[in-house]
């Protein structure tokens, strides 16, 4: 796992954590893009605009945010290659899933 | 964006690998997604974020490597010989609007040889993708992939009055840009113009008839600086992107104008000849303060990090990235941000720019620190968190139990989406229309036009994909959100779809109907305390005679859904139902009835009656006599044919007679049984 600075206009700083890419556990492959590395989820601290919004003071509180594609992580879990796969709804791939 | 490895270095003397330096510049948060050998040196594909419009250019990515390396950065001092006569004297600069322009220097270069640019600058352009097309534009190129500050050139003999005026278009004004395209005008498109007409598109593209040609021979430098949001919507309405837009529109340097100009100027007179005329013209928005400042807190740094950062390290890193730092005390200083980061740093994004009227946020300062040190550094923990849980999100409970148990039921559920295309949309039932569907603005295609009214179309769609895989049966559930107007608010709605055969004929094959799903929907209300009633009705898309309504039996007058056949071209009938979900958030528990310990005894009945009456009229009637210990009662056959009249059917019903505290005997079961049998045989018995 792996943590490097980011930005998302709400959060401030902003981070994106990486995973070793589990298809080829960090040598490189072309899920990944050679790199290694699979990009997992987003997340930072919120920034202090956003608490002012909803009429928090960031002098006083802080608060941490983050975020990741639940899609992205079911595709990981259990090796389903394409996206569409999860929203065509074919039976024969939902039953296996409970 | 992709910049060259070779030219970066030319910066800043790194002493590293290219490896070595994209690893560095990602953990700083300039992410290097990729590199490409290109003939002894590398293109760097980086991911510079919005925040970060300084590093689309080599010298503001030199800068970063520069801190990560603590190197000195290297930057070209343009200082050309400069003629007598001045700027000022030959040209005239009128800022029409002040706003969307807020500086505009213009620099003159006399007697210049325009031809082929020299080696090196090739090589500099063609590293990146850029295609060389003669010195002086070339030169501009550079300079804006250097510094990132886009740069105009002008043909100056072809500006009529030798002015530059900068102003909106008016409506129908008319240019022809260096592409050849005749563009029409308006008001949204800031233009630069001579004494005449526009000769420009202000930050985005310039003009064919003002355009640096072989035959040119002093050239006018346009370096000025743009509010991100009119180039924006002028290039929107023109419809064109361009290296220039895309940077005024993310945010340039408004600090930087003078100082590209005059490295315009440098490189011209080096490369092209020419002389160079003296100062510049700079116009700028006096009412604009492009000074942000901030105070750095070490301590509070510290705690927002959860490191220990050294004194030391900030000073350098900050004064690294070009922040001016003044100590006030141990550990705490005032900060003013460089001009090139003023979009990251501005603390309003809604303000216009140039007008921010407070300090900057401490957290954008720490960001920079925090990204320099290293995030991977930073001691990981798990928060201490005092208090309660804060319980589930609204309908989350009930969701997980409806999902729960219709799965249990066999069902599976499908996820769709929420939109859906306008024709189908209407074909099929839906809870509520109220109405128009609301319509998608940007809508990404013909399929998902209207937010969806109904779960109907989708899980149809999806049970034909199935059948068309060869399913033998469909079961689908879905649970979401429909819309049923633009006015009214969304509604979560429970539907079903099933139909098919389950089982292969050695373990019981048995078709799916229409009372399977009504069984399905029936346990499901009964888990949650309540019971359904069914009434017959016309539905459009469900077959006459099998469509119903459905209602709670203790709240009469509200519909809560419809149920039915489908009337839908398919291998085997299917079978549908929706639901309002919220229905399910009752407080309800079944009530569970303790069987007695003593025997009862079960007696039938055989009604004869006509076929218009429906099962749960006989039921009702029966509940309603309120017959005492009679524990249940039900269907258990129904026979039309040889012996039966026609329009007439022959009911079974169970009995089963029961008392808590005693068995009852044979002789009051029958008389009570008696009782009951003339009353239904008066209600409803055949008369011929």
């Amino acid at each position: 796992v792996r943590l490097r600075p980011s930005f998302f206009p709400f959060t401030e700083p902003s981070a994106e954590v990486d995973i070793t890419c589990p298809f080829c556990r960090g040598t490189g492959c072309q899920v990944c893009s050679l790199s290694g590395w699979m990009e997992i989820l987003g997340a930072g601290m919120v920034d202090p605009r956003v608490l002012e919004g909803c009429d928090i003071d960031p002098q006083i509180y802080s608060g941490f945010a983050f975020g990741l594609g639940v899609d992205r992580v079911a595709m990981i879990r259990y090796v389903i290659p394409n996206i569409r796969l999860l929203f065509d709804n074919d039976q024969r791939l939902l039953r296996q899933i409970y | 964006m992709e910049l060259s490895f070779n030219w970066l270095s030319q910066y800043v003397d790194h002493g590293a690998t290219v490896d070595e330096v994209a690893a560095r510049l990602t953990a700083a948060g300039l992410a290097v997604e990729g590199m490409e050998e290109r003939g002894g040196d590398y293109l760097l594909d980086v991911d510079v974020t919005t925040n970060r419009p300084d590093c689309m250019n080599h010298l503001g990515l030199a800068r970063e490597v520069a801190v990560v390396f603590d190197k000195p950065l290297d930057v070209p001092d343009a200082r050309p010989e400069e003629l007598a006569k001045r700027t000022a004297d030959e040209v005239t600069l009128t800022l029409e609007d002040p706003v969307g322009c807020s500086r505009y220097v213009a620099r003159l270069v006399e007697g210049v040889e325009v031809g082929p640019s020299p080696e090196w600058l090739v090589e500099r352009l063609e590293s990146i993708g850029q295609r060389p097309i003669n010195n002086i534009v070339d030169i501009t190129n550079f300079v804006l992939w250097e510094t990132g500050q886009p740069i105009h050139a002008f043909d100056f003999d072809k500006l009529r009055g030798r002015a530059i005026v900068v102003r909106r278009a008016q409506g129908g004004e008319l240019l022809v840009t260096l592409d050849g395209e005749r563009r029409e005008l308006g008001p949204e498109v800031l233009v630069i113009a001579d004494a005449e007409r526009a000769v420009a598109l202000a930050g985005i593209m310039g003009g064919l008839e003002t355009e640096v040609t072989e035959s040119t021979k002093n050239v006018l430098i346009e370096s000025a600086h743009f509010d991100p949001r009119v180039i924006r919507a002028g290039a929107k309405r023109l419809d064109l992107h361009t290296d220039a837009s895309h940077r005024f529109e993310r945010g340039a340097d408004p600090g930087t104008c003078l100082d590209a100009a005059t490295r315009v100027a440098a490189l011209i007179a080096e490369v092209a000849g020419g002389r160079v005329v003296g100062g510049a013209v700079d116009e700028r928005n006096e009412n604009l303060d492009w000074r942000l400042e901030g105070e750095l807190d070490l301590a509070r740094l510290d705690r927002f990090a959860g490191a220990e950062i050294s004194a030391e390290s900030v000073e350098r890193w900050y004064a690294g990235l070009g922040f001016e730092l003044e100590g006030k005390d141990a550990g705490r200083w005032s900060v003013a941000v460089p001009s090139w980061r003023y979009y990251d740093f501005k603390p309003d994004p809604g303000d216009a720019p140039g007008r921010s009227s407070r300090p900057v946020y401490e957290a954008d300062l720490f960001e920079e620190a925090i990204r320099l040190y290293g995030m991977d550094k930073i001691p990981s923990g798990l928060p201490t968190l005092a208090g309660p849980d804060a319980g589930s999100s609204e309908g989350h409970e009930r969701r997980e139990q409806i999902r729960r148990h219709l799965a249990a039921c066999g069902y599976t559920e499908a996820i769709n989406y929420a939109f859906q295309d306008a024709e189908s949309e209407v074909v099929y039932p839906a809870l509520e229309r109220q109405g128009d569907p609301i319509r998608l603005a940007n809508p990404l295609s013909e399929l998902y036009t209207v937010m969806r009214r109904s779960l109907l179309p989708n899980l149809v769609a999806a049970a034909h994909f199935n059948l068309q895989r060869g399913a033998e049966a469909i079961r689908l559930f879905e649970i979401g959100h429909v819309f049923p107007g633009a006015e009214s608010p969304e509604v979560e709605a429970v539907a079903l779809i099933g139909g098919g055969s389950l089982g292969m004929p050695w373990d019981r094959k048995s078709e799916l109907d229409l009372f399977d799903l009504k069984g399905v929907l029936d346990a499901l209300a009964w888990h949650f305390g309540a019971r359904l009633e069914y009434r017959p009705a016309e539905i459009p898309k469900l077959i006459s005679g099998t469509a119903s309504e459905l209602y709670l039996e203790d709240a009469p007058e509200r519909r809560l859904g419809y149920m039915g056949q489908l009337e839908e071209d398919s291998a085997f009938p299917l079978f549908a139902a929706e639901l309002e979900a919220s229905f399910f958030d009752r407080a309800g528990i079944p009530q569970v009835r303790t069987p007695s310990r003593f025997p009862g005894i079960e007696a039938d009945l055989t009604l004869t009656h006509s076929r218009d009456t429906s099962w749960s009229e006989i039921a009702s009637a029966i509940a309603a006599a309120e017959s005492p210990d009679l524990v249940t009662y039900g269907l258990k056959d129904r026979y039309r044919g040889k012996g039966v009249p026609e329009g007439a059917v022959n009911t079974t019903i169970y009995f089963v007679y029961n008392a808590d505290e005693r068995t009852l005997t044979q002789e009051e079961v029958n008389e009570r049984h008696q009782d009951l049998v003339r009353d239904l045989e008066n209600q409803f018995g055949w008369r011929g």
